[in-house]
């Protein structure tokens, strides 16, 4: 058990799922639920393999381009989506998921529906530099005014469109910063697997995701990563369970909402542990006698 | 030609049903259930068990389907829905649905197995000449069982007291609780009602290729939602129209273009539909301010 948890591909996977986790997250945070980011993910991975394997451009490139294309396909769908309602656009996505399957399958240049061999090129110290990125992004957005918009929009979508916030617009970047981090996941795995085909990339892949947001709860970004820590844990102890284990996730998913419809973690919780850990570097610094505040 | 677009329009007759089971729920409680895909593929399952599986004869399969939905929508109501939509989000429901549906379809592939389970009915490969053309028997009645089945369901939404007190419940819920109706009663109903559409058109659909498929549901059935969207959200005859439009621009874009595009015609059209009439083709505005 030991073993396999050091080994570099359970690292490299353990770190993507905890960017799929974060990149899903943070639509949620406004308000918006994506069915579309198994196609995101696919997107980028595709076109990063290609181009570092077909065109041979460098790594850094194939990043960039990933990051770029997921981002603006997933703001595109969610804003033709938005032009209705909310709902709409979660469906929009849900069109994404399916034309992007579909046009894998039919590109021959890429394989068609067996797949192609993408060149290996990432180590988990790769991955784990960029998810530490991507979680520090995420946690200055959770605190700076974009975020709070974010927020507002979540609580309540009538009452910050009479604050005068242009909801549709924080919703379509929302969309497209959550599609640019699916982005970066795909380019990752596509160079970590090193073999992607279609059947990758279908609406089960969106339901993982979604997963690790939701159980480990989508009010605070912590949520989505101790989600996805704790569940590829979990599936890795699962692995005797074999061909049963899509009806762990499904009655975990079920169980949780039911029990608890806002994760397992909550704002609350990560302010407790916010104020439990201030406590004991406050205790540490009073034993210890430096900066000590004089009691009266 | 002809005979392309009278296969597109039987199709689409049974689009039009799925549609309908979808629009039921979402007109009464403004969510998707995304169970529905599974409850579909559950219908041809349970045809598969009773005709191939267990030999019994053919009039066996309504019963059993039928059962089977009510089963299944109740319980759907009660594990996802009944503690989800007191949260007021729209995508808890949502999230707790797929997850059924994951389990359903887990159960199924593993006991089954996950490949085609025949479903093979004594008139299977009797034809019906009309004009030129000569289409299965199959088709024939699947396409005016659906109508059927639509024109009850009209009958029952438009006419009875039941079918009134439901429409009440989706104008408003508040409100048709103090005009005394038990709204929990009502959705319990309204969620047997789509459930027992979505098997039957499960079975419909076996009966047409012959074969039901554990993982049918997501390329089958969630084509429905995008045609609940195309006909125009709360409009039952618009998903009926946008059911039999989709059906026959799939058959079309599989003869004359390529298999391999047909998944995707559907979803292609509601990116269209939606980039130039966001409402759907008989939608109503007022029908989609009341969504969350």
């Amino acid at each position: 058990m030991i073993e396999i948890l050091t080994t570099p591909l359970f690292l490299d996977l353990l770190g993507i799922n905890i960017l799929l986790g974060v990149s899903w997250y943070i639509p949620a945070s406004c308000g918006q639920f994506s069915f579309g980011h198994c196609g995101l993910i696919g997107i980028a991975a595709y076109l990063s393999g290609a181009l570092t394997t077909l065109f041979g451009l460098p790594f850094p490139i194939a990043i960039f381009v990933g990051i770029g294309v997921s981002g603006v396909t997933g703001a595109l769908f969610s804003a033709i989506g938005l032009k209705s309602k909310d709902i709409y656009a979660a469906i929009m996505t849900l069109a994404l998921a399916q034309i992007a399957v579909v046009a894998f399958k039919a590109i021959p240049a890429t394989g068609g529906i067996m797949g192609f061999l993408v060149t290996p090129k990432v180590t988990p110290s790769i991955v784990w530099t960029g998810v530490a990125l991507c979680l520090l992004f995420t946690w200055r957005l959770e605190r700076s005014r974009l975020g709070r918009t974010f927020e507002a929009i979540k609580t309540s979508n009538i009452v910050s469109s009479t604050l005068g916030l242009n909801t549709t617009y924080y919703k379509i970047l929302a969309f497209g910063i959550g599609g640019g981090m699916a982005g970066l996941a795909g380019v990752f795995y596509a160079h970590c697997i090193s073999w992607i085909e279609p059947q990758t990339f279908t609406i089960w892949l969106t339901v993982m995701s979604f997963t690790f947001a939701l159980v480990g709860g989508w009010e605070t970004m912590w949520g989505a990563v101790a989600g996805a820590m704790f569940l590829t844990l979990l599936l890795e102890a699962f692995r005797f369970a074999n061909i049963w284990r899509n009806l762990i996730y499904g009655l975990l998913i079920m169980i949780v909402l039911g029990f608890r419809p806002s994760g397992l973690i909550t704002r609350e919780n990560v302010r407790g542990a916010g104020k439990l850990f201030s406590r004991i570097m406050t205790f540490r610094r009073k034993k210890s006698g430096r900066n000590s505040i004089p009691t009266r | 030609m002809l005979i392309q677009i009278i296969n597109g329009i039987m199709l689409g007759s049974l689009y039009g049903l799925i549609a309908l089971g979808y629009s039921l729920v979402l007109g009464i409680l403004r969510i998707f259930n995304m169970v529905h895909a599974e409850v579909f593929m559950g219908g041809a399952v349970l045809g598969w068990i009773v005709m191939t599986k267990c030999q019994l004869p053919f009039v066996l399969v309504l019963p059993v389907v039928l059962v089977g939905g009510a089963i299944l929508g109740l319980m759907t109501e009660f594990f996802c829905v009944r503690r989800s939509i007191a949260v007021g989000s729209h995508f808890v429901p949502i999230a707790t649905t797929i997850g059924f549906g994951l389990v359903l379809t887990t159960i199924v592939s593993n006991w089954a197995g996950a490949h085609p389970l025949p479903i093979s009915v004594p008139f299977q490969y009797t034809q019906v000449h009309f004009g030129s053309a000569s289409i299965p028997v199959t088709n024939v009645i699947v396409f005016f069982t659906s109508f059927l089945i639509m024109g009850i369901l009209a009958y029952f939404l438009k006419r009875t007291e039941l079918g009134l007190s439901t429409r009440a419940v989706g104008e408003n819920p508040e409100v048709s609780q103090l005009l005394g109706i038990n709204t929990t009663r009502v959705i319990q109903l309204t969620f047997m009602i789509s459930s027992m559409i979505g098997t039957l058109s499960g079975i419909l659909f076996g009966l047409m290729t012959g074969a039901a498929h554990p993982y049918m549901g997501e390329h089958v059935a969630l084509k429905g939602i995008c045609l609940v969207i195309i006909g125009g959200m709360g409009s039952m005859p618009g998903a009926v129209i946008a059911g039999i439009l989709g059906g026959i621009a799939e058959v079309l874009t599989s003869v004359y273009w390529s298999v391999k595009y047909a998944d995707a015609t559907l979803w292609l059209i509601m990116f269209l539909i939606l980039l130039f009439r966001p409402l759907g083709l008989m939608g109503k505005a007022e029908e989609l301010q009341r969504l969350q």
